[in-house]
């Protein structure tokens, strides 16, 4: 004997219905579940990036280091930090640095060619290979302060005409577009003592 | 023969299962999004923490045993939580010219700590 007893199609459908409700509730507070997560996983990248942007900027400066007229191999650096003035204003910043422990020449500057400013980074190896890149996107403009302790007295200028001496300290201030703003480790002044200045 | 469906004891276990596989899997999807939060709400109090410490690095001794209220301690905000940090100075025991620095960083979550040391011999007013 026989006896086969599936579900019959009046059950069936209940369940159906039963499970299809229950996943329409779930499957928006979910789907909104996801979204928020997708949401905060691109904020902390964002955020973390710049974290990494500022900690380059503070090892690349912390090591600059006072040219010499050779410049071991480095063509057209004599100075190691130089805000020339003109139309650019302070948007560039010149040096060499030692970070990762052979000299490289840094040039940061903002770039102005694309729909958005960006603050880039051009290095410059001893054999002349070159890499550019975008450090931060969305960056409008950068100023940078220069602090000496000659004579005793800590003082600040707004340029480093030397490429001898080295200041003692180089802050950083990066500004966003208006009415938009950086990540926070971008968005406070950046204040570095250099590691080599006399 | 005979044939029946899945017995109740059958469906509850089957239910557990798949349950419980369901409930690790969503567990391990909030984990990731969790530490991903804590990562970005620490990466202001690691900048900060890091600038005051740099600010404190470029004071001569006699201004680091008796710091400014502006380098004590402050707050930003604009970051959807406040920060704030304060920041203190002492005397390396036994040692002569040597100075702790230490910056703590609060914010609602957590807390992060950076110390560091300074060397200011006598007789240099400034770095």
């Amino acid at each position: 004997m026989s006896i086969r007893r599936g579900l019959t199609l009046l059950e069936l459908v209940v369940a159906l219905a039963v499970g299809g409700a229950a996943l329409a509730a779930g499957g928006a507070a979910f789907s909104a579940l996801i979204d928020r997560r997708t949401a905060l996983l691109a904020d902390a990248d964002v955020v973390e990036r710049s974290l990494t942007v500022r900690r380059m900027l503070v090892a690349w400066i912390s090591e600059a280091r006072a040219g010499t007229a050779s410049g071991e191999g480095l063509v057209g650096v004599r100075g190691t930090l130089r805000v020339p003035s003109g139309e650019l204003g302070d948007d560039l910043l010149e040096f060499v640095t030692m970070a990762d422990g052979v000299p490289q020449r840094v040039r940061l500057s903002v770039d102005r060619t694309g729909m958005r400013s960006s603050l880039t980074a051009e290095l410059t190896a001893a054999d002349g290979a070159t890499a550019r890149f975008v450090l931060a996107p969305d960056v409008a403009g950068f100023e940078a302060s220069f602090a000496t302790s000659a004579f005793g007295r800590q003082e600040w200028r707004r340029d480093w005409p030397s490429g001898a001496l080295l200041p003692t300290a180089v802050v950083l201030r990066l500004r966003a577009h208006d009415g938009t703003a950086l990540p926070s480790p971008l968005r406070m002044p950046i204040t570095i003592p250099l590691a080599n200045s006399q | 023969m005979r044939r029946t469906g899945f017995t109740l004891l059958e469906a509850t276990v089957s239910l557990a299962i798949v349950g419980t596989v369901a409930l690790g899997a969503l567990e391990a999807f909030g984990a990731e999004a969790r530490a991903a939060l804590r990562a970005r709400q620490a990466a202001p109090a690691v900048a900060m923490a890091s600038e005051q410490v740099a600010r404190l690095q470029l004071l001569d001794a006699h201004t680091l045993l008796s710091l400014p209220d502006s380098l004590r301690h402050g707050r930003a905000e604009g970051d959807a939580q406040p920060y704030e940090w304060s920041a203190s100075v002492g005397r390396v025991t036994d040692e002569l010219d040597l100075y702790d620095l230490r910056v703590e960083v609060r914010w609602p979550a957590g807390v992060y700590e950076l110390t560091a040391r300074a060397y200011r011999p006598a007789g240099e007013r400034a770095r």
